[in-house]
């Protein structure tokens, strides 16, 4: 049996702190601890100076290590919530300026999205207006190669309606073509009808004068006319808005001979 | 794993908290066991499950959390470096090579090698060799002793006066602590 004294110089309580001894020799010390309460004082004294010491000569671990053991602990004890390995304390003096840095990102992202959601509806749109123009001008030329192919098809006349005393300066272009049996008024610089009055289109079919229609040049297309088979001339006279049913000759414009 | 064995202390740690405290600290004596980074962050690692595991193994009126913490860190430390001994031969250097490395003496063992800070630097060689070999290195007095070509006797001695020594070191100078919470304040204060 040790007393106070002799455990205190013996440096036992000191090999305890630093884990020196067997299980016997705890069991021994820790009896000495319930007799002589103040030598638990010096031992806390020691530990305190070895946890400084440690404390002193401390090592900053690996930063994944503190999530490994979080989720190695809460698998053992069932709990499936699992550590970002990413995000763990040991990591947070990167995570605010990660965060600056992300956040920086996904506004520029954002600006660049919204700059380019933008520019690309502009796009869309200038693409549709394009789109419908150039399908307009095919339309156009589809029209005009149609058109070309009509005029410089063999079976195709030129008929020129040349102005009468009347109006010596009126002239009057129609294409025909008598095995299509297709007829086209191409040019026309009559001056504009009178009020209350009407061009109208007339045949010359066996001496007879067949109505072929009224001109109407109100818009800028030049009127439809029809083919008609035996026709040897043709002729446009001024008549009553509405047309009449025979030509007045005397008000005879334009007229030209279908070879 | 599919009869998995679910543990649950009765006690609660707050192993989080004890991690952010206290693994640096621990950590600093693992790495001096276990040179290899990966081991030693492995040990690191079974340390806290274990504290976590045997809780309810600490009992207060024997010792502080700190030093249980400590002893279990040492002791997972220093089997493992055992268990890589074995099952490395003779590669590694330290506790087991100790014979062999008999002719290297204590110059070796120097601040500059250990990377020892302030106190420990501050009392005598004499006392600061063995509080490092057993302290912060894991070896027992008996390594020590042989290590240092000491009888048991002296090592048992020059730890008790060698923590004295720092002890009186620590109590003359507060400022120590305040040095301490300084530093740390200014560490989170880059941290932040």
């Amino acid at each position: 049996m040790m007393s106070r004294e002799e455990i205190l110089e013996s440096g036992l309580i000191e090999q305890y702190v630093l884990g020196l001894m067997n299980p016997d020799e705890i069991a021994e010390l820790e009896s000495y601890f319930e007799r002589f309460p103040d030598l638990i004082e010096y031992r806390q004294a020691i530990e305190q100076t070895m946890e400084k010491i440690a404390f002193d000569n401390a090592i900053e671990p690996p930063p994944d290590v503190k999530a490994k053991i979080m989720n190695e602990i809460n698998t053992l004890s069932g709990i499936t919530t699992q550590f970002d390995i990413k995000t763990t304390k040991n990591s947070n003096r990167w995570l605010t300026p990660l965060l600056a840095v992300g956040a920086l990102t996904a506004i520029l992202f954002g600006y660049l999205y919204f700059d380019m959601l933008s520019s690309y509806h502009n796009l869309k749109s200038d693409y549709s207006t394009l789109f419908a123009n150039c399908e307009e001008a095919n339309r156009i030329i589809e029209k005009q190669e149609a058109h070309m192919a009509f005029i410089n098809n063999p079976n195709t006349q030129a008929v020129i309606l040349s102005g009468t005393a009347l109006s010596p300066n009126s002239s009057m272009l129609v294409h025909w073509n008598k095995v299509e049996q297709i007829a086209s008024m191409n040019f026309s610089n009559l001056p504009p009808a009178p009020a209350g009055k009407t061009y109208q289109l007339w045949a010359d079919i066996d001496g007879e004068m067949v109505d072929m229609g009224i001109l109407n040049f109100e818009n800028n297309d030049m009127p439809q006319i029809p083919f008609m088979a035996n026709a040897t001339s043709l002729n446009v006279t001024l008549e009553k808005a509405g047309g009449a049913d025979h030509p007045d000759v005397s008000q005879l414009f334009v007229n030209g001979l279908i070879i | 794993m599919s009869n998995q064995h679910k543990i649950k202390p009765n006690t609660s740690f707050d192993i989080e908290r004890l991690y952010d405290d206290y693994s640096h600290a621990l950590y600093g004596v693992i790495a001096r066991i276990i040179k290899d980074e990966f081991l030693a962050a492995e040990v690191l690692q079974d340390t806290f499950v274990k504290i976590w595991k045997y809780q309810d193994r600490y009992q207060n009126n024997k010792s502080s959390l700190f030093t249980w913490m400590m002893h279990i860190a040492k002791n997972t430390a220093i089997n493992a470096y055992h268990s890589k001994a074995n099952k490395y031969s003779k590669n590694t250097a330290g506790i087991s090579d100790l014979h062999e490395n008999s002719g290297l003496r204590v110059a070796s063992i120097n601040t500059d090698t250990l990377d020892l800070k302030n106190s420990l630097s501050k009392i005598d060689d004499k006392y600061r060799e063995i509080i490092e070999l057993i302290y912060l290195r894991g070896y027992t007095h008996k390594d020590a002793a042989r290590y240092l070509m000491l009888p048991i006797g002296t090592v048992k001695s020059r730890i008790k006066i060698g923590i004295r020594e720092l002890r009186s070191i620590y109590t003359a100078k507060p400022a120590v602590t305040g040095t301490i919470i300084s530093l740390l304040l200014s560490i989170n204060f880059f941290t932040i």
